[in-house]
């Protein structure tokens, strides 16, 4: 399964790492040249990466993994209000965007409360278009266990953050969050933070061996290159409009207008719509691209 | 500033009281409070508070920031403040007509009549901005959804309640409790 890196190093010869990179069956992302550095964000199977690493070496650059670069993670909050934000969903997010994941804040409409705590279909609906989610919640462990009851249902990598340490029932938690008045950049805090990335990446692993098991017929980030490619979307780096998913993709075109260009797009001789499921997504008007697992793709041939 | 947390385990306690301790100490207010009580049941559920402000929290009156002396009949005020000068000829006006009030110099205002009980008139209400702000600072603190249910305001401080269930009588309960444990003969 493909896996993001990202090369850091000197403009001079960067294009021999871009060369190998291709070569080697990666994809090149994005590319930011920054005065005489140059970041390059690639996906690639992780095999051939001690080959990669060591020419980077040579070229005094340095090959970093970003876990969450193909990734379209949910930071939860009860609501927008100033009680929960910015510390901590702001910290959260921000701290996962420096490993690669594109962050969305989702404020729920009644998600605060013990008694009229509630999260609509539409709500989760919203959530579970997501890779992953972080529900960030306060500071009363009873209400906390009440809240993580209703989010039971969800199956994406999730995590569950609050103030106490531990709540006995609760899968998936981190404490020592809860409501904060500033900003998490104390040691501990940072410490928490890496808990949240640490437990994530675990449950992440999982998503990512299920489905290595049966694979997509191709890659996102092959996919992700297809659609800029042929539809002219160029990105910049303020905004991101083909947005990777561990299972697909998300287009930041309008539904009714360009799902059928989406769908007409062409990857190894056959078009999206044939080996994708194309629908309208929750969170504003945008495309939803899903891959369809290789067996299943052969099953509906036979 | 005296932060009191109680009801909930003494980890929630101890996150509560370090919020609003830090809330309060990022707006400033910090000073101006004597004491909190913050008294959680999170099984009805509901918080009661309490604040008292402290005793230097005062609005400023006349005698604060000027001299008073009469002359020829009239009123002479000399203004040792300067961004109370708006303030005074406003209230001046307010209370004895503006054709009254004459600013005679920059800090020079003569009123009209000779008045007693001049020096204790009230040009800015300090503890109203106080208390604001405090409330402000408080919905912060407080968790969100839970709705005022009880408050009661007295001269140095007020106590309520907030929930998200409607009122009970074991509301008024905790809010005398708390106003009794400010020992300020507090009666809700």
């Amino acid at each position: 399964m493909f896996k993001m890196f990202v090369f850091k190093g000197g403009i001079y010869r960067h294009d021999e790492i871009v060369d190998l990179i291709e070569d080697l069956g990666g994809i090149v992302m994005q590319k930011t040249p920054m005065q005489t550095e140059v970041d390059v964000v690639f996906a690639m199977p992780e095999y051939d990466l001690p080959y990669l690493r060591e020419r980077a070496k040579r070229l005094k650059g340095e090959i970093l993994d970003i876990p969450f670069g193909d990734m379209e993670i949910a930071i939860v909050a009860p609501s927008l209000s100033r009680h929960h934000l910015p510390h901590p969903v702001c910290d959260i997010s921000e701290f996962l965007r420096r490993y690669g994941a594109t962050t969305n804040i989702v404020g729920l409409a009644r998600g605060y409360g013990k008694t009229i705590f509630q999260i609509s279909d539409k709500e989760r609906h919203m959530i579970g278009e997501h890779d992953a989610a972080i529900f960030s919640f306060g500071i009363y462990g009873e209400c906390i266990l009440l809240k993580a009851k209703a989010l039971a249902s969800f199956t994406l990598p999730h995590i569950i953050c609050g103030g106490p340490a531990d709540i006995e029932g609760v899968d998936h938690y981190i404490g020592n969050m809860g409501r904060k008045a500033s900003r998490m950049r104390s040691a501990e805090d940072i410490a928490t933070l890496e808990e949240v990335k640490r437990l994530l990446q675990e449950q992440v692993e999982e998503r990512r061996k299920e489905i290595g098991k049966d694979p997509y017929i191709f890659p996102p980030p092959y996919i992700k290159r297809a659609i800029e490619d042929q539809m002219g979307i160029r990105g910049s780096l303020g905004d991101n409009p083909v947005v990777l998913h561990l299972d697909g993709l998300r287009v930041k075109l309008p539904y009714a207008t360009r799902a059928d260009d989406v769908a007409a797009v062409t990857v190894g001789g056959r078009t999206l719509g044939d080996i994708a499921r194309i629908r309208k997504s929750f969170l504003n008007d945008t495309i939803i691209v899903s891959l369809i697992p290789q067996s299943e793709l052969e099953e509906a041939n036979e | 500033m005296e932060v009191v947390v109680r009801g909930g385990s003494p980890e929630e306690n101890g996150h509560l009281k370090k919020l609003t301790e830090d809330t309060f100490k990022e707006l400033a207010l910090g000073k101006k409070l004597e004491r909190i009580i913050l008294v959680s049941d999170i099984g009805i559920p509901a918080i009661y508070l309490g604040c008292r402000f402290k005793r230097d929290v005062q609005p400023v009156v006349l005698s604060d920031i000027a001299r008073i002396r009469e002359q020829g009949g009239e009123t002479r005020l000399q203004i040792t403040e300067e961004r109370y000068y708006d303030e005074v000829i406003s209230v001046l006006g307010k209370r004895y007509g503006v054709e009254s009030v004459v600013q005679d110099e920059r800090n020079i205002i003569f009123v009209k009549g000779i008045f007693p009980d001049l020096e204790k008139m009230v040009v800015y209400d300090f503890t109203e901005e106080v208390r604001e702000h405090i409330i402000d600072a408080l919905w912060h603190i407080l968790p969100e959804g839970f709705k005022v249910r009880r408050f009661v305001h007295f001269e140095d401080g007020f106590v309520g309640t907030v929930s998200d269930v409607p009122t009970i009588r074991e509301f008024d309960i905790q809010m005398q409790a708390i106003a009794d444990e400010m020992g300020a003969g507090w009666h809700v």
